[in-house]
């Protein structure tokens, strides 16, 4: 009854202030821009149905969606030794038109490879290739209606002539998740504004509006305007004069700042909840696609809140100033970021063996490399210097993450909260629903293995010290 | 058994002593008033009883507990001074509020409030926000807070700042209810007058140390002196009262001041008028103002300092002194 009582009072206290308003306005207007937006298809099939059929011949974790590339194919295909299934026609059943909801016939040219586990023309290749066409990755994105060797009348049959091959034709229709991977053509206030380009795949579009607007900068207004409003509760609660009433209820006072807190923490989740739920169902209306994963960055960002709502707390208790406390709290969300962006870079350096992007000749780097020029893309870079000797000798490995600075920064990320893991969780439970594996570039999915059991426990073991901290200071002082 | 007693209480802050050794007890029932000066201590008393400052030195027992308990908070009521309420409340929702915090039922919350808020004559804004009550209703609103859950021991700051003299009638009157009904009421006022008219007891804190305490009847009284006027046309006689060993102090109009030695009584006084023909119209032993006593007490206290030009100097706290 009593922690309700508080709960109340908290939601209570945050309503009666007009920047509540402001931020629940600002949501309401977001659902409302988002159920504007229009995505229309494009034709797509070709592209879907070739990503469609890669699984047949390999395994499409191994290799960069965004950006193939014949010998990687190759390469891919080599290792998978399962023989070499290469579409080369795609064609709409009958007088359908190239569209998700369409029925596609795919016709794969077929050739043995020495020493393959299994080849073309064995028997059981129809099953094989039923089970395997369209899984990709953890997606299922098209459904095989049936297998069978091709008719000798099929044009794309008579138009390749190749010795040893076989040809086989995949009749299969996308499924949703199918739809996920079909480019889309992305317009506003329902089709006035178009953008220019011949569609990028849904999923994609929808994992950069959930990662950029939603968790990136809808995340980051609603988290300070949390802290601006919450940042009241405590001082306001230790007023003279107010302060009395609350002290003299048959209440513990730690119990009292601990209600409190997890009253600010509900409230920061109703908001949340209220913006990340309102933005999904508007993109699932408007796109047809209801992904979950975004869901749980509620309680990613409502968790990443009780990191610097447990700051605010302690600088509330500890000062009695609302003011104090809002700027010491994004004060100290300043420094946690800029922590983990440099242990992050630190890591980078260290991982690509000292060679950045930054070391490394720019001009002869996007040349050679050929690849995004991102001083992410360590991967690209250290192949250059091997396929380059010319940038090998140009490039000077750092080991700034053996310098006092670096060893700093990362005892000081030791035990701090690690706020840029929570970042790249929500990254990842997007990318989980709306892209398939390296569509956008393998490292968003692989290349930062974070340990989460520790980033949220040594989170965790932060917020109860400051509690404590708070709730001690609370309990043993005289108001 | 004392429903409030302290024995030795003290509270440091720092170099200074808030309160220096005081010992006091209240009986269940009574209405106990606490004067002094502002910095007297008599806060700090108050808030040592009720746990939210604790003390340095000595004991304080509430209810035959340690003060401060959870189970003795929740047979208390506190009405602070110069409180302030969470504006965003309304005056219903915050009685809802704490009466939760101090574990009234639900139901019994929706019966008491309205009544309560009746009893301290607002109900009928009961809905509006805190922020839109004048200060009268404010402090109104901090008594009902107070009385809401039927505590036992009842500790009013200054329960009348802010109220206008109707309202003071009426929450006088709510006191003298509650005494009635059997609460023990602590009250701390500046008005004197007041306290002189509700209080059983009072207890006078003299930077921090306890300088007076007992029945006001008591202290106020004086011995021997009295207030004597006769029929018009008659004459006081003098030199038989002197005789008598009486003490003519002054006249004021028709009034004489008469002060009776210790070891005699005014009956032989009165005797004598009668036996010189003299008609007696007014006879009464003269008592001291609270007021007076609480200037004589504080002065006595420290001598040489000159209150009522300190009290000048202190419009807005020191009304209570005049």
């Amino acid at each position: 009854m009593k922690f309700l009582a508080i709960l109340r009072d908290s939601l209570r206290e945050a309503m009666d202030s007009s920047v509540f308003y402001v931020m629940i306005g600002l949501s309401v207007l977001m659902i409302l821009f988002t159920l504007t937006i229009s995505f229309t298809p494009t034709a797509g099939g070709e592209a879907v149905m070739q990503m469609a059929s890669l699984p047949v011949a390999l395994d499409p974790s191994d290799l960069n969606l965004a950006q193939l590339d014949p010998d990687a194919l190759l390469r891919s295909v080599l290792k998978a030794n399962r023989g070499i299934f290469q579409p080369v026609g795609v064609d709409t059943i009958g007088d359908q038109p190239d569209a998700p909801t369409s029925t596609f016939r795919v016709t794969l040219l077929a050739m043995p490879v020495p020493n393959a586990v299994k080849n073309p023309g064995d028997d059981g290749v129809e099953a094989e290739i039923r089970s395997r066409f369209g899984r990709l990755d953890r997606w299922h994105i098209a459904e095989v209606i049936d297998v069978r060797r091709a008719a000798p009348d099929n044009p794309h049959v008579s138009a390749t002539v190749i010795p040893f091959a076989k040809y086989y034709e995949v009749t299969a229709r996308p499924t949703a998740d199918g739809t996920r991977l079909w480019p889309h053509k992305f317009s506003v206030l329902f089709g006035a504004f178009t953008f220019p380009g011949n569609g990028t795949p849904l999923g994609a579009q929808l994992w950069l509006i959930e990662n950029y607007v939603l968790n990136g900068v809808g995340a980051w207004v609603i988290v300070l305007v949390s802290i601006v409003i919450t940042s009241f509760f405590i001082p306001n609660m230790l007023r003279k004069g107010t302060v009395d009433f609350l002290l003299v209820k048959p209440i513990r006072r730690a119990t009292l700042l601990m209600y409190k807190f997890i009253g600010g923490l509900a409230f920061i989740f109703l908001n949340t909840s209220f913006a990340i739920v309102g933005m999904w169902v508007a993109l699932g209306l408007r796109s047809g696609v209801w992904a979950t994963g975004v869901l749980f960055t509620i309680l990613i960002i409502t968790f990443f809140f009780a990191i610097l709502y447990s700051v605010s707390v302690f600088f509330g208790v500890l000062t009695g100033s609302p003011i104090a406390a809002i700027l010491l709290t994004c004060f100290s969300w300043g420094v946690l970021s800029l922590t983990g962006c440099t242990t992050e870079y630190y890591d980078f350096v260290k991982e690509s063996g000292g060679i950045t992007a930054r070391n490394a000749a720019p001009p002869v780097t996007v040349a050679v490399a050929g690849l995004s020029p991102s001083p992410l893309a360590a991967g690209p870079l250290m192949a250059a210097t091997i396929l380059n000797p010319e940038v090998a000798d140009r490039i000077t490995p750092s080991r700034s993450y053996e310098s006092w600075f670096a060893q700093s920064v990362y005892a000081v990320h030791y035990v701090l909260p690690r706020t840029r893991d929570l970042d790249e969780m929500t990254t990842h439970f997007l990318l989980r629903d709306l892209v398939v594996a390296n569509q956008v570039g393998d490292q968003h999915i692989k290349a930062k293995p974070l340990d989460w059991t520790e980033s949220i426990t040594v989170s965790g073991i932060f917020i109860v010290l400051l509690l404590g901290m708070s709730c001690w200071w609370f309990a043993t002082k005289d108001y | 058994m004392s429903v409030i007693r302290t024995d030795n209480l003290v509270k440091s802050y720092g170099k200074v002593e808030a309160l220096k050794g005081v010992s006091i007890s209240v009986e269940r029932g009574e209405v106990f008033g606490l004067l002094g000066q502002n910095g007297a201590g008599k806060t700090t008393l108050i808030k040592a009883l009720l746990g939210i400052i604790k003390p340095t030195m000595g004991e304080a027992l509430l209810l035959g507990e340690r003060a401060g308990t959870a189970s003795v908070r929740r047979r208390v009521g506190y009405l602070p001074e110069d409180h302030r309420f969470p504006d965003y409340h309304t005056g219903a929702s915050l009685l809802n509020f704490y009466g939760a915090l101090l574990g009234v039922s639900a139901g019994e919350r929706s019966r008491r409030i309205p009544e309560v808020l009746d009893v301290v004559g607002i109900k009928g804004r009961m809905h509006s926000k805190i922020r839109t009550y004048s200060k009268g209703m404010k402090q109104r609103l901090g008594i009902a807070q107070a009385l809401l859950h039927q505590p036992e021991v009842i500790f009013l700051d200054e329960p009348t700042d802010g109220v206008d003299p109707l309202g003071r009638r009426e929450i006088r009157d709510l006191m003298q209810t509650l005494k009635e009904k059997g609460a023990t009421i602590f009250l701390n006022s500046h008005l004197l007058g007041e306290v002189e008219l509700i209080c059983d007891r009072v207890a006078i804190l003299q930077r921090g140390n306890l300088v007076q305490i007992g029945a006001v009847s008591d202290l106020t009284q004086q011995h021997g002196r009295y207030s004597l006027r006769l029929a018009p046309g008659d004459a006081l006689p003098r030199d038989k009262f002197v005789q008598l060993g009486y003490q003519i102090a002054r006249k004021s109009g028709d009034f004489w001041e008469i002060i009776v030695p210790e070891g005699k009584t005014i009956d032989a006084g009165i005797a004598c008028l009668a036996e010189s023909g003299l008609r007696l119209r007014h006879l009464v032993e003269q008592r001291q103002s609270l007021e007076e006593l609480f200037i004589e007490t504080v002065e006595a206290a420290e001598p040489g300092v000159d209150y009522s030009r300190a009290h000048r100097t202190r419009p807005a706290r020191g009304d209570g002194y005049r």
